[in-house]
C-alpha cells in the first residue's frame, strides 16, 4: 500500500487525467485532418495538396476537368471516408458495450451483412416506396434488415441462456446467412445489378456523391447528439446491467435506443460504401486503450479513430498498387487484422 | 404522494416473487425495519435471499407490499425507486477500463438521488469520501481492471454507498475479503446506518460475523421465513439443524454469540 497518494493528490492526478484527455482528443483530430488532406491530395490523377487547395479557394487557376476531379471524386471520397469510418466506429463503441461484448461490431455480429442483405434487394428488386427516390430506398431497406438483425442479437443477448459466447456465435452464423443470401442475389441478379453488387460487397467509396454525403451527415447529426446524452447511462452499464438499473438506469430503453441509432449508423454506411470491415472494432478498442471507458470520453474518441483508420486506408487505398483504386474495404481489413491482433496479444495498458 | 423521509421504517408484507410459475419467495412478512437497523438475510443456497434483494431493488417483478414510510416502492418507477434505494449485486464488473473514483463518480451520476443536485466538485469530493472510508483511497486513480477481487468488492461497495440510499441492499458484500476488511465493512456499514438512519439488508453466509454485526437476523429458507429477530434469538442450534441441516451448539454470553458447527445431519 502506498500511504503516500494524498486526497489532494488524488484529486490533482483526476484533472490531469481528464486534461490529458482532453489534449488525446485533440491529437487525434488533428491527425485526422492531416490525413484528409493526405486523402484529397492522392489520387491517380496528378493533383498534389497545392493545386487541390488552389481548387478550393481559387477555382479560376485550374482546368475544368481538374476542378472535376477535385469536386466530384477527391472530396466526396475522402469525406465519405471520414463520416463512414465515425459512424461504424461509434456503432461499435455502443454495440460493445450494450452487448457488454467486446468483439461486437457492425461487422463481426453480421449487422453489416444485414445492411447488405437489405441494400442488394433494394439495388436488385428496385423496389421503391411512391413518394421516395430510389436513392433513400437503398439505405431505409439496409436500415430495417440492419435493425431487425440487431433486435435479434439484442433478444439472444437478453435471454438467460446465452452468454457472450453464444452472442457471438449467433452473430456468426448471421454473417453467413446473410452473406448466402446477398450471394444469392447476386446469383439471380442481372449483369448490371451484379457489377454494382460486386464491387459494393468489398466496400468501396466510388458511390460517395454529395447527396449521399448529405444524407450520412444528417443521420450522424440526428445520432450523435443522442449518443453523448446517453454517455452517463452507459458508463454506469459497464458497471453491471443490475448495478446501473439499481442506479435508476432503464436499461431496456437505453439498449433499445442504442440499437436504433447502430442500425442507422451500419446501414447508412453500409448503404453507401459496402461493407467494411474491422473499423467497428478496431476504432473504438484503440480509443478504449488510449482514455478508458468513461463513455463522455470513448464515444467522441471512437468516432475520431474510425475516421482517421478510414482516411488512411482509403489513402492506402490509392497508393498501395500505384494506378489501381482498390477498393477500401480490402484495405481496412489489411490494416484492420493486424492492428487488431496487436491489440488482444499486448498486455494490458493502465487506465 | 408523500416522499420517503429519514425517519421512515420498511414495511415488507406479503412479498411474493419468482420466475414464471417458479415460486422463490412466498408470501413474505417481516416485521418493520427501523431506520438505522442493521439486518442480515441468512438461508442456504436457493433460499430466494438474492432473489428478495434484487425484487427490493425493484429489479425483480414482485407481488404485495414493500413500503418505505407511506411510498409503495414496488409501484415506483425505476428511476424513482434508485432515490430511496441501492442495490450492490454481488457480481463485480470484470475488464472494465474505469478508474475506482471514474466508477464511484459514475454511480452518483447515473440519475439524479435524492436531495440537492451536486456540482462537480461536491461529486468528486463526495466520491473520494466513499472511497477513503471504504479503505481504498489509495486506490482510487487505480483502473477497475488491474484490482484484486477484494478491492473490486470494496470498489463496488463504494459505488452504492455513494448514493446515500434510504436503504442499502448489499449482496454478499464481503464475500472476496480478508478478515481484517471484513470486519472493517461491517463496522463502517453499522457506522453509517447508525449516522444517518439508513436501512441495511443484506445477505451473509459467516453466521459469526452476521452475528455480531448485525441488530436483527431473518432466516430464509425455500422462500419462507423460518426466523426473525435479534441474533440471540434467531440463530438457534434448532433453527441452523432445519435450515442449513446441520448439528451446531449456540452458546451466547457476555461476549455476543458462540456457533460451533460440529457435523451435517
Amino acid at each position: 500500500m502506498d500511504q503516500a497518494i494524498t486526497r489532494e493528490g488524488t484529486i490533482d492526478a483526476y484533472r490531469r487525467m481528464t486534461q490529458r484527455r482532453i489534449l488525446i482528443l485533440s491529437v487525434i483530430g488533428l491527425l485526422s485532418v492531416l490525413v484528409f488532406a493526405a486523402d484529397i491530395s492522392t489520387g491517380p490523377s496528378n493533383l498534389p495538396l497545392k493545386q487541390v487547395w488552389a481548387g478550393l479557394f481559387d477555382p479560376a487557376s485550374l482546368t475544368m476537368p481538374q476542378l472535376t476531379i477535385i469536386r466530384e471524386v477527391r472530396l466526396p471520397y475522402a469525406l465519405m471516408a471520414i463520416l463512414v469510418g465515425a459512424a461504424l466506429s461509434l456503432a461499435g463503441a455502443e454495440m460493445q458495450t450494450i452487448l457488454n461484448n467486446p468483439l461486437a461490431s457492425p461487422f463481426t455480429l453480421g449487422v453489416s451483412s444485414a445492411a447488405s442483405f437489405g441494400a442488394a434487394l433494394a439495388i436488385v428488386l428496385g423496389v421503391s416506396l411512391p413518394f421516395l427516390p430510389v436513392d433513400w430506398m437503398v439505405p431505409i431497406n439496409a436500415f430495417l434488415c440492419a435493425f431487425a438483425s440487431v433486435l435479434l442479437l439484442e433478444f439472444l443477448a437478453r435471454s438467460r441462456a446465452a452468454g457472450v459466447e453464444g452472442v457471438v456465435l449467433f452473430g456468426i452464423a448471421l454473417v453467413f446467412t446473410f452473406n448466402a443470401l446477398v450471394a444469392l442475389i447476386q446469383f439471380v441478379a442481372s449483369q448490371e445489378a451484379l457489377s454494382q453488387l460486386v464491387f459494393w460487397s468489398m466496400g468501396a467509396l466510388n458511390r460517395a456523391t454529395w447527396g449521399n454525403l448529405g444524407i450520412l451527415a444528417l443521420v450522424m447529426l440526428v445520432v450523435t447528439p443522442f449518443s453523448m446524452r446517453a454517455a452517463h447511462a452507459m458508463t454506469a452499464l459497464r458497471l453491471g446491467e443490475d448495478r446501473a438499473r439499481s442506479f435508476g438506469i432503464d436499461v431496456a430503453r437505453l439498449r433499445f435506443a442504442s440499437l436504433l441509432r447502430i442500425s442507422a449508423l451500419a446501414a447508412t454506411s453500409v448503404a453507401f460504401v459496402g461493407t467494411i470491415g474491422f473499423i467497428g472494432l478496431v476504432g473504438p478498442h484503440i480509443a478504449r486503450l488510449m482514455l478508458g471507458e468513461d463513455h463522455r470520453f470513448l464515444l467522441p474518441a471512437s468516432m475520431l479513430t474510425g475516421a482517421f483508420i478510414m482516411s488512411v486506408a482509403s489513402v492506402g487505398s490509392k497508393i498501395l498498387v500505384p494506378g489501381v483504386l482498390l477498393p477500401v474495404g480490402i484495405v481496412t481489413s489489411m490494416i484492420g487484422v493486424p492492428v487488431f491482433l496487436i491489440l488482444i496479444l499486448r498486455k494490458p495498458e493502465r487506465v | 404522494m408523500r416522499m420517503p423521509s429519514h425517519g421512515d421504517a420498511l414495511h415488507i408484507e406479503g412479498l411474493s416473487t419468482g420466475y414464471g410459475a417458479h415460486v422463490v419467495v412466498d408470501a413474505l412478512t417481516l416485521a418493520p425495519m427501523r431506520p438505522g437497523q442493521v439486518v442480515s438475510l441468512l438461508g442456504p443456497n436457493a433460499a430466494g435471499k438474492t432473489t428478495l434483494l434484487r425484487a427490493l431493488a425493484g429489479l425483480h417483478h414482485a407481488s404485495g407490499a414493500v413500503r418505505l414510510g407511506e411510498a409503495d416502492l414496488l409501484s415506483l418507477p425505476l428511476a424513482d425507486h434508485a432515490r430511496h434505494v441501492t442495490y450492490m449485486p454481488q457480481s463485480l464488473p470484470q475488464r472494465v477500463a474505469l478508474t475506482v473514483l471514474e466508477a464511484v463518480i459514475g454511480a452518483l451520476k447515473a440519475s439524479p438521488i435524492a436531495g440537492e443536485p451536486l456540482s462537480g466538485h461536491a461529486i468528486t469530493g463526495r466520491a473520494l469520501d466513499v472511497i477513503e472510508r471504504v479503505g481504498i483511497g489509495h486506490l482510487a486513480m487505480e483502473g477497475l481492471n488491474h484490482l484484486s477481487g477484494g478491492q473490486r468488492q470494496l470498489a463496488s461497495l463504494a459505488q452504492a454507498l455513494v448514493r446515500q440510499p434510504r436503504v442499502l441492499l448489499l449482496d454478499e458484500p464481503i464475500s472476496a475479503l480478508d478478515l481484517h476488511y471484513q470486519l472493517r465493512v461491517m463496522k463502517l456499514v453499522q457506522a453509517l446506518a447508525r449516522e444517518s438512519g439508513m436501512i441495511v439488508i443484506m445477505v451473509l453466509h459467516d453466521l459469526s460475523i452476521a452475528a455480531r454485526w448485525s441488530d436483527r437476523i431473518v432466516l430464509l429458507a425455500q422462500g419462507r421465513l423460518v426466523a426473525d429477530g435479534p441474533p440471540a434469538e434467531a440463530i438457534t442450534a434448532q433453527a441452523l439443524a432445519d435450515v442449513y441441516r446441520v448439528i451446531a451448539k449456540v452458546r451466547a454470553d457476555e461476549e455476543g454469540l458462540h456457533i460451533a458447527i460440529q457435523d451435517t445431519l
